[in-house]
């Protein structure tokens, strides 16, 4: 292996899985010398917000307000509101359980808080200059993809720092296990595409490798079991960290083709990203096995595993690797579309998804790329 | 948004778990003190330690806790469940009651969770692990081996502690400690 003539590397967030693991928050947020977190659940939930309270119990933590509204949308509005509550109770902290929306918010909250501006003043790249308040992300399902990464979204505008990168990722079965199948599938199918798409950049480095690498491996071998048997601890557990592994990759990683392409069609149709991240992202490994871009020997180890790998001939190993994606997609059955055109996406919205992409997109994506992509997904090549 | 829907919560406490752990501390305890008496590696580990060296082992940040030293002559002693006004040269805080529950059920060995970072050690770490060692043959004389395979890193084999030594060991660790000298 060579090291790259350059690269930087975000190793956020510190990771805390399995058993008893939201215990760990106490102990670890007065590391940051925090004791009064607000706590933020998906009302939707339940169950959350009381383990997470029962985890507090015996500790120097007050819960300065538990929050378990329901967030449709992170808004200047909602966020304005909750930094409000934040702030009148006193909190130094914000614990967040959840996925999506909710996630964005609790983020944008941390934002107003610290910098004492309005957080859509900060939408765009890196224009937060200083660390954030502690910041500890439960995922139930991390359904956008984004929520362990250094993005956050509010009124529809993304803003990136590293410093939106949670300080704490705390994964455990009583959390995590409380997601709907849809969810799971949909967050496992976006990390298993961002995990695809790190290695396959150009910007791939050793570490992003190796993350990327656990987080294939992580989904390929629990998501079906998990979208089968979603209250299965320790199903869940893994995947919640494939996809939380997979979002610091992203992080790191220019947004994809497939996840650029994906992100505008669903923004189109309305159909779930993650099903389209599904789709494409199959189509985008035959694509490179076609167009003999080839896969690289990291990512047909990490398709395949390492005994499929260490058995196969060198020049079927790609082909390997193909069929080990095919088997996963093969145990999540009817759940994700064989193509595109079974998602009842207008064929017609092929076109703008594809100039909407090459727009969205910080990676020197082409119109032709794009379109060459969506129509093999199409017709499920 | 109305601030009353989403009420301050003071946490509560984990009475029961807690008097479990304290009960398992105060046996641990008197029973480090007994087996300082008995075998001759823990004996000999007490021995390294400096004099006055004394230890506290307990659960962040409400305890219970229990102290243990090192007397004059070099055995264990212990010192009660009050750190207070005690000269403590090493720490050993579990960081919740959860992750000490989990040790005191046998449910995760000392060394695994040492590895897992559920303790807090403030000193010397060398020492520290010496106190591991200490545990983990003290679990062996206390517990059926079915229980103390899954509380110590490693069960001795029968060349490192025979059985009768073991049956003999546990006999008069449990009496010593139950009589408490």
């Amino acid at each position: 292996m060579q090291s790259p003539a350059y690269y930087e590397y975000l190793g956020r967030p510190k990771m805390i899985s399995g058993k008893r693991a939201l215990e760990q928050i106490p102990a670890e947020l007065e590391g940051y010398g925090a004791s009064r977190p607000l706590v933020m659940v998906e009302g939707a939930t339940p169950g959350v917000g009381a383990a997470i309270t029962k985890a507090m119990y015996d500790s120097n933590l007050v819960i300065g307000a538990l929050f378990d509204g329901h967030v449709a949308g992170s808004t200047s509005g909602i966020v304005r509101e909750l930094a409000g509550l934040h702030a009148a109770r006193k909190c130094d902290s914000i614990v967040v359980a959840g996925g999506g929306p909710l996630v964005d918010a609790a983020k944008c909250v941390n934002i107003e808080l610290t910098q004492k501006k309005a957080a859509i003043q900060f939408s765009g790249e890196n224009k937060i200059p200083k660390e954030l308040g502690p910041f500890v992300l439960v995922p139930v399902a991390l359904v956008s993809g984004y929520e362990a990464s250094r993005y956050a979204f509010i009124d529809g505008k993304m803003c990136g720092s590293d410093f939106l990168s949670p300080d704490m990722v705390i994964i455990d079965s009583r959390a995590s296990s409380k997601a709907a199948p849809a969810q799971t599938l949909s967050s496992g199918l976006i990390a298993l595409a961002h995990a695809i798409e790190a290695i396959l950049s150009p910007q791939a480095n050793p570490i992003m490798g190796s993350y990327a690498y656990a987080a294939i491996r992580l989904l390929s071998e629990n998501l079906p079991a998990a979208v089968r048997k979603p209250k299965d601890g320790k199903k869940s557990v893994a995947v919640a960290n494939g996809c939380a592994i997979a979002a610091t990759a992203f992080s790191n990683a220019p947004a994809g083709v497939v996840h650029c392409l994906a992100e505008a069609l669903s923004d189109a149709t309305g159909v779930d990203p993650g099903v389209y991240m599904g789709i494409l992202v199959r189509s985008l490994v035959r694509k490179r096995m076609e167009d003999k871009a080839g896969l690289g020997d990291e990512l047909c180890l990490a398709l395949s595993g390492p005994a499929v790998y260490s058995v196969s001939e060198a020049k079927r190993r790609p082909e390997a690797a193909l069929q080990s994606l095919n088997s996963v997609f093969g145990e999540l059955g009817n759940a994700v579309p064989a193509d595109l055109a079974a998602t009842g996406t207008p064929e017609g919205q092929l076109g703008p998804a594809a100039k909407n992409a090459v727009k969205a997109s910080s990676a020197k994506l082409s119109e032709k790329e794009c379109m060459d992509l969506l129509e093999r997904a199409w017709g499920g090549k | 948004m109305n601030h009353d829907s989403y009420p301050e919560i003071k946490p509560g406490k984990k009475t029961l778990k807690r008097i479990y752990i304290a009960v398992m501390l105060l046996i641990v305890g008197r029973a480090i003190q007994a087996a300082c008496r008995t075998d001759s590696t823990v004996k000999k580990e007490f021995q390294n330690f400096k004099d006055g060296f004394a230890f506290s082992l307990g659960v962040h940040p409400f305890g219970p806790w229990m102290i243990v030293g090192r007397d004059e002559k070099g055995r264990a002693k212990y010192l009660g469940w009050k750190p207070e006004g005690k000269k403590i040269s090493l720490k050993m805080n579990i960081k919740n009651v959860e992750a000490a529950m989990l040790v005191f059920t046998f449910m995760e060995s000392t060394s695994v969770a040492f590895a897992r970072n559920r303790f807090v050690v403030d000193g010397d770490l060398i020492d520290a692990l010496a106190i591991v060692r200490v545990l983990d043959l003290v679990e062996v004389y206390l517990l059926p081996k079915l229980i103390a395979g899954l509380a110590v890193k490693r069960y001795p084999k029968w060349s490192e502690l025979s059985p009768v030594k073991k049956h003999l060991g546990r006999i008069v660790i449990y009496t010593r400690a139950l009589l408490g000298f």
